[in-house]
């Protein structure tokens, strides 16, 4: 009990967050927060080290937020790609129509 | 004659949707909207989004929600018509003429440093550079939009650009205009005949009646209000008054910028540009960015606040319109062309991706170039990320910097994670300035947006106005 008011733990499984997700969010809020992940056998832990009404939820929302992004752009990046391609070249004045 | 063989089955295709009232309302990249009952929805989704022959109808097909009866052609044209900005080289360079400033308005973006320190002028030469740059860039239309800090207390070196400007225009084969955006404390007859003899389009700030503007625009001995609508008016009346010139005088223009002080007045903003005689009115939200965001507190305003006065406002407008009078309002023009499939609406903010180094690109004073006029102004307040190189860089290198490969990938709205599959996506923007500056990465956090709340209650409640037919065709008119 003493452990859940010091700690607290949020664990990602693997079958819905990817580690890239938890790694990235880890990277995004290394110098905000306060804690340490550690590789179960169905995913990673995160522990918290200071008790604070809401870390663990900016904690999950930004993994949730990187987990849409990576599915997302499993979907679209080839359209994202050629988009972004397309507005450079014409940028540049390539790809005019005499 | 060929015998086409008719597909076996039929695809409904959707990107974005929405709950929508008691339907869901399908949108496509093509721009496509459809409103269906959320039972048939549920159903067609269940069979794997299959139509049968009978469901297939020409709004469909015209709209391009069938897979297999789309028309290249018609639908990549629609698509292209919206996304402008992918298309085209950078049109619009905004120059710095100097940082200075003037006046201190309560919202300023760019932390103006006052009047007095010159090293923050541009100087002729880096204006010329300027100006060559710009014209090395491979569009045929050049927008050149000065502004500041206050430009005209830059004046000498203004006029000289300008007249560069123009003898340049005689041996190109550019299409070119010039806009000045200034507050018009230091305007006089002899620089406004200057500007006017050059086609040069006007433009000013005007947030409203007196005990607004004023609360907004500090000026020394509170002589903003005053000054606007004065130059205002002694410009329309050039305007109205051109016959027989053999230069062409543009109508001025204006922008407001909405903060706490115009709570409860959206009808008197309104009103105040009927009275100035302006046709057009910009309504935006101040920006969290710079001065602003340290001045939060005292200016500030939510999403829902923003989105009762724009409602408020833009009824008025309509009534107005009803009843004869002459006056649009230009964020509807934004999201009613695209919503039309007329067009881009000329935003690049609006624009997915952004224009940002594609579209738009802006000279500071010292010669450094930024991916856009927001991006500079962050370079103001000490952050540079924007940065894309200087006047004396190869054109090559400065449109395909880092930082606009950046800003591209983060605002193709089809790689956000809530906007790819937002039924509002085909009619909006982001802008990763802004996503910076406010959330700390260039992509943003959409949840919880301020600019993608606005931009959602707007789309919500022009569709809602688009539901009366009198309407529609009113804001038609106006694109």
């Amino acid at each position: 009990m003493a452990l859940e008011i010091t700690e607290r733990r949020i664990f990602f499984d693997s079958s819905v967050y990817s580690t890239e997700a938890v790694n990235m969010t880890a990277f995004i809020l290394e110098d905000k927060i306060d804690f340490v992940t550690e590789k179960k056998e169905n995913g990673i832990e995160v522990t918290f080290k200071h008790f604070s009404e809401n870390e663990p939820e900016i904690f999950a929302n930004e993994a949730l937020n990187q987990q849409c992004r990576i599915d997302v752009s499993k979907v679209s990046s080839g359209l994202t790609k050629l988009i972004v391609s397309k507005a450079l070249v014409s940028a540049v004045g390539g790809g005019k129509q005499e | 004659m060929e015998n086409k063989k008719e597909p076996e089955k039929y695809t409904l295709l959707f990107q974005h949707w929405k709950k929508y009232q008691d339907k869901i309302l399908l949108t496509n990249d093509f721009g496509g909207k459809f409103e269906i009952p959320e039972e048939e929805f549920q159903s067609i989704c269940s069979k794997n989004c299959s139509l049968s022959v009978t469901d297939v109808t020409k709004e469909l097909v015209d709209k391009g929600f069938v897979a297999e009866m789309i028309d290249p052609e018609k639908h990549s044209l629609s698509w292209a018509r919206r996304h402008f900005s992918v298309l085209l080289a950078p049109e619009l360079h905004i120059m710095v003429m100097t940082s200075r400033c003037n006046m201190q308005c309560v919202y300023c973006q760019a932390g103006s440093p006052g009047k007095q320190d010159k090293v923050l002028d541009m100087s002729l030469e880096t204006a010329k550079k300027a100006v060559d740059f710009a014209f090395n860039t491979p569009s045929p239309v050049l927008n050149f939009e000065f502004q500041g800090g206050e430009p005209l207390l830059n004046w000498e070196v203004l006029a000289d650009t300008v007249e560069y400007i123009r003898e340049k225009e005689k041996k190109s084969a550019r299409t070119v205009s010039i806009s000045l955006i200034s507050n018009f404390i230091l305007m006089d007859e002899r620089k406004a005949d200057f500007l006017l003899k050059n086609e040069i389009i006007l433009c000013t700030s005007l947030d409203g009646p007196e005990c607004v503007h004023s609360k907004n625009r500090h000026s020394e001995n509170d002589i903003s209000y005053e000054t606007v609508r004065k130059w205002l008016k002694y410009f329309k009346e050039r305007h109205d008054n051109q016959k027989g010139n053999s230069y062409r005088i543009f109508k001025p223009g204006a922008i407001v910028t909405v903060t706490k002080n115009s709570m409860g007045h959206a009808k008197k903003i309104v009103d105040e540009y009927v009275s100035a005689g302006l046709e057009s009115i910009y309504l935006r939200p101040v920006s969290k960015i710079g001065y602003a965001g340290r001045n939060w507190n005292a200016i500030g305003i939510t999403p829902a606040e923003y989105l009762e006065f724009y409602s408020e406002a833009l009824k008025h407008i309509i009534e107005l319109n009803k009843k004869g009078v002459s006056i649009s309002e230009q964020a509807c023009i934004i999201f009613c062309s695209k919503i039309f499939d007329a067009g881009s609406g000329g935003n690049y903010d609006v624009d997915s991706p952004c224009g940002a180094g594609t579209g738009q690109i802006a000279y500071n004073y010292d010669g450094s170039i930024y991916t856009c006029d927001e991006g500079r102004m962050l370079a103001m307040e000490g952050d540079d990320i924007f940065r894309i190189g200087s006047v004396d860089d190869p054109v090559e290198k400065v449109l395909t910097a880092d930082a606009v490969r950046a800003c591209k990938c983060a605002s193709d709205l089809n790689a956000q994670a809530m906007c790819s599959r937002c039924a509002y996506m085909p009619y909006c923007g982001t802008c990763p300035v802004f996503n910076y500056a406010t959330q700390g990465s260039l992509a943003g956090d959409m949840p919880n947006n301020m600019r993608c709340a606005v931009n959602k209650g707007q789309i919500d409640f022009i569709l809602e106005l688009l539901k009366d037919k009198e309407n529609e065709e009113l804001l038609k008119k106006w694109l």
